[in-house]
């Protein structure tokens, strides 16, 4: 019975330490006016879109005219969690823009916590975007 | 006997396929500084090079500090001072901010390279032209390594930081932080 009851009590503090989540407060009506992306996704892993739920995608120009995409991530599990991003551009034609290289950026992303990532084109010549995102591969 | 050959034969079996694992090579390509890069705290690592990279190339580009001047900017890489203890290459991270701001169309950056730089200079001499122009921007920066250790949980820190100078002012600065932590065994 003891054990029982220790073990009950481990997996409580367990749960509770791992299982803290995210709460928010922001403006009830927004003052910003984001110029949404109309989005098509591939969903192939049903797990990693609950830890990096796309909310939203908006698209922004810098003031030397490139453009920015900023992507809105939620994580609907109860756990903190790591994903990788990577942003690919294309250009007018549909050509990849690969130089520089795209990076893949890890990150980690707390219990219910809405999250930005974004990027900027590598040129003036980028019109469309890709955002790969993939789960935590580094099992060490 | 049967028993006795059989065990003999098991086990020369797995010496065999033990040796033939052990001579073999399981070495395979990974994409440099990605996802299945190795990453550890003892070094920065080539995903954390990228990821420094790639966060201050993103916030300079979206910032106004190019705005004002005619593209594209003739910049120069300054010095980017070492304060980690490591011995660390900083072109890992000036090379890559300067492609992508050659490649964004904003900035140019002046060659250091000396017989470019010779070359410029005698054709601008047989042309009669002045000297070669001076860079319009200079880009500067530091690396500086933070260590924590509690228990045996260790945790690194590196900071990236970056700023960019025209006329003595710096007209952008930011900075990205890269924390790992590694919970080290007990044997």
């Amino acid at each position: 019975m003891k054990k029982i009851t220790a073990i009950l009590a481990a997996t409580a503090i367990l749960c509770a330490w791992g299982c803290s989540s995210m709460n928010t407060v922001e403006r009830a009506n927004p003052q910003s006016a984001k110029k949404m992306v109309d989005d098509k996704r591939v969903i192939t892993d049903g797990n990693l879109d609950d830890i990096a739920f796309i909310a939203g995608v908006n698209e922004t120009r810098t003031p030397t005219g490139l453009l920015k995409i900023q992507v809105e991530l939620v994580n609907r599990t109860e756990a903190v969690r790591n994903f990788n991003y990577c942003f690919e551009w294309v250009d007018a034609q549909g050509m990849q823009i690969a130089s520089p290289a795209p990076v893949w950026i890890t990150s980690a992303i707390d219990a219910g916590e809405s999250k930005y990532v974004s990027a900027v084109a590598p040129s003036p010549n980028a019109v469309d975007f890709r955002l790969k995102l993939l789960g935590n591969v580094r099992h060490y | 006997m049967k028993k006795l050959i059989c065990a003999v034969s098991a086990a020369a079996v797995s010496a065999a396929a033990f040796l033939s694992g052990g001579c073999g090579s399981n070495a395979e390509y990974v994409e440099a500084g990605g996802s299945r890069s190795l990453i550890s705290t003892d070094k920065i690592n080539m995903a954390d090079w990228n990821a420094a990279a790639d966060a201050l190339v993103n916030s300079m580009l979206q910032s106004a500090a190019f705005a004002k001047y005619p593209k594209p900017v003739l910049i120069q890489v300054s010095q980017v001072v070492n304060r980690t203890s490591q011995r660390i290459d900083t072109e890992l991270l000036t090379k890559r901010i300067t492609i992508a701001l050659n490649n964004s169309g904003v900035a140019v950056t002046k060659s250091t390279d000396k017989t470019a730089t010779e070359t410029a200079e005698y054709n601008r001499f047989m042309k009669n032209q002045g000297t070669l122009p001076a860079a319009q921007m200079t880009i500067s920066g530091r690396i500086i390594e933070d260590r924590e250790s509690v228990g045996r949980d260790r945790e690194v820190t590196y900071t990236f930081q970056m700023d960019l100078n025209a006329d003595g002012v710096a007209v952008w600065e930011d900075q990205k932080q890269i924390a790992k932590q590694e919970t080290k065994s007990v044997f």
